[in-house]
């Protein structure tokens, strides 16, 4: 019978009940991580950058649901299933999220994902504030989470952003009608609209691997600009060596090689291969940047 | 009663990655209750000592205690301590009650705090307490960073030049606030560049120069009239040969337009303006110097040869 004291469980039952109580010890680190979260969402909600950025990707669809109804339909060769929403957007309004989508993922939504992740350290330097809070018995790991996963909410909602306001501005131009691919292949209202919560999902997650990479940038340099422009730079690094044909299967590990890879959700049936492997390329990338950055953070000497 | 000191630093040494030794084994012991300038010329490594001690900054090798714990980075201990480094860091778009808020909140004590409200009073700011910092003067500034040190009544205050960039009726406020948070009872540490600052405001001081403390001890040691004599003569280099010369002198050395000279304790100043006046020299000026001035001026010395 071993002599060693049991270690005690991380939840324990109240007695007299069935319901699961936290430790003292997870009950503090969930109160710090709240308190945390609590303080970083009140600095990064009434920035106007924030804003800015929001409304600017809300302003894109708009801009592109105009110039179709302008314009008419596109007629230029485009490269990729989802490029092909370009063709058909004004067929009916539910081709609109799918065509901003795909018009702002391999840009503008690199650089608000670049924003909202590289800016995480680097504002608190450029403010001074960052000694000032760390010279307090505050957990680094904690704070550098609480900091990536807010900038990760941002991003989520600026990829939801671009496809509510696609959807909004896109029934109002060209209304509520059952989608038809260019293969001619029909889908109701109703798996549309799942279909375009997919894609905004996956467009989410193909930003994983750009945004870690900036959130290690922002540990590491004291320029926010700096930080800002490594995701945005990797993002443009990915996409020249994409167009190397003579690379062959090794550009299928570059970061944005999947990033529209959601097309292939339109076609019959549908293809889940792509997005899987999309996100399989996403994991490694974006957890080797985050322990790079938690590695780099919780040793960093703090000088600004 | 090593435990009970609020700071205990023993070879401190820190060399940065440029290898730069900004820190050199560095001894310090600071009591409780007292006001302990750390008094050195712009690099000298005031601000690195500070860093390390509230865990922003890792020694290469020493150790850091504050109340007898050891300091790393987010140490509990740092609960006890109240600090001001650098120019106090606000965020510009958050009024100064939320950014007090927000800290107070971050450092895990919780939303609201009656700390805060007493804060808010100290920081004397009136109604711009609910202004965005973006229209805050750098002296407002200051005084809302050392309220937000002051959040929560910490033992241990550590301020890092105070003072530097208020006017002269700022300067005069944060020195007499320093003043009674100490007859309140707490600790405090503050670097400082300016003698005279040392010496209106703390009780304890040491000289830092290249990392390493040069003088250390209570301002009436470290102020108490050495044997020691600057003098301005008609001739020094007449002078200095006399004065080799004679018994009970220990050394001589130029500074600026003078010399000084450091005498043997038994010697009298008197003897002084007699050798010279029978050297046919001329002394316009004879001062005594004081330990903490001779090794702050002697630094100050040094670090200009090192220019030239």
């Amino acid at each position: 019978m071993s002599m060693l004291p049991s270690p005690s469980p991380p939840f324990r039952q109240s007695s007299g009940s069935s319901r699961w109580v936290p430790h003292p010890s997870e009950r503090k680190f969930l109160s710090e991580m709240m308190s945390l979260l609590h303080t970083e969402l009140a600095k990064q909600l009434p920035r106007p950058r924030t804003w800015l950025t929001l409304a600017f990707m809300a302003f894109i669809p708009i801009l592109i649901t105009v110039a179709f109804a302008l314009g008419g339909t596109a007629h230029a060769a485009q490269s990729s299933i989802a490029n092909d929403f370009l063709l058909v957007a004004t067929k009916s309004g539910l081709d609109m999220p799918l065509a901003s989508l795909d018009a702002t993922a391999p840009f503008l939504l690199v650089v608000a994902a670049s924003l909202f992740a590289g800016e995480a350290i680097t504002a608190e330097t450029s403010w001074g504030t960052l000694r000032s809070l760390l010279s307090k018995p505050v957990s680094r790991s904690r704070l550098l989470a609480s900091k990536a996963i807010i900038g990760a909410g941002l991003i989520v909602v600026a990829c939801l952003v671009v496809s509510v306001f696609g959807l909004v501005a896109g029934v109002i131009a060209f209304g509520w009608h059952p989608i038809v691919t260019p293969d001619a292949v029909t889908f109701s209202q109703g798996a549309t609209l799942i279909k375009i919560l997919i894609a905004t999902l996956y467009t989410m997650v193909s930003l994983a691997s750009l945004a870690s990479f900036s959130l290690f940038v922002s540990t590491v340099t004291d320029s926010t600009i700096g930080a800002v422009a490594s995701g945005i730079g990797l993002a443009i690094v990915s996409e020249i060596l994409d167009g190397i044909p003579a690379l062959g299967h090794l550009r299928t590990a570059l970061p944005t090689h999947y990033m529209l890879a959601w097309g292939e959700l339109f076609i019959q049936p549908p293809n889940w291969t792509p997005m899987l492997i999309g996100i399989a390329v996403q994991l490694p990338y974006t957890i080797i940047f985050c322990v790079l950055a938690w590695w780099w953070f919780t040793r960093k000497d703090i000088l600004s | 009663m090593l435990q009970a000191l609020p700071v205990h630093v023993s070879g401190l040494v820190k060399k940065f990655r440029n290898g730069v030794v900004a820190v050199d084994g560095l001894n310090l012991s600071v009591e409780s209750g007292q006001i302990f300038g750390l008094l050195g010329l712009n690099g000298a490594g005031k601000t690195t000592t500070l860093r390390m001690l509230l865990g922003l900054v890792r020694p290469e090798r020493g150790t850091i205690l504050i109340f007898g714990n050891p300091v790393t980075p987010g140490a509990p201990v740092l609960k006890r301590v109240g600090s001001l480094v650098d120019t106090p860091g606000f965020i510009p778009h958050l009024t100064g009650l939320q950014n007090l808020e927000l800290y107070w909140e971050a450092a895990g004590y919780g939303r609201k705090s009656p700390a805060i409200d007493e804060a808010v009073v100290l920081a004397n700011l009136g109604d711009a307490i609910n202004r965005e910092l973006r229209g805050y003067s750098f002296g407002m500034r200051q005084r809302l960073g050392i309220a937000r040190a002051l959040l929560g009544n910490p033992p241990l205050l550590i301020l890092d030049e105070p003072t530097t960039g208020l006017d002269p009726k700022q300067v005069r406020e944060v020195r007499s606030l320093i003043g009674k948070l100490a007859a309140q009872g707490k600790t405090i540490l503050l670097s400082s560049h300016l003698l005279n600052e040392v010496e209106q405001v703390c009780s304890h001081a040491a000289v830092i120069h290249h990392g390493r403390i040069v003088a250390s001890g209570s301002l009436d040691d470290l102020t108490r009239q050495s044997n020691m004599l600057y003098l301005e003569v008609s001739d020094p280099l007449a002078a200095t040969s006399v004065l080799e010369k004679a018994v009970g002198v220990i050394s001589i050395r130029d500074e600026g337009g003078g010399i000084v000279v450091d005498l043997a304790p038994w010697m009298q100043r008197e003897t002084i303006p007699r050798i010279l006046l029978k050297a046919n020299i001329d002394m316009t000026v004879m001062m005594p110097r004081r330990k903490l001035e001779e090794a702050f001026l002697g630094m100050l010395e040094e670090n200009e040869e090192g220019e030239q």
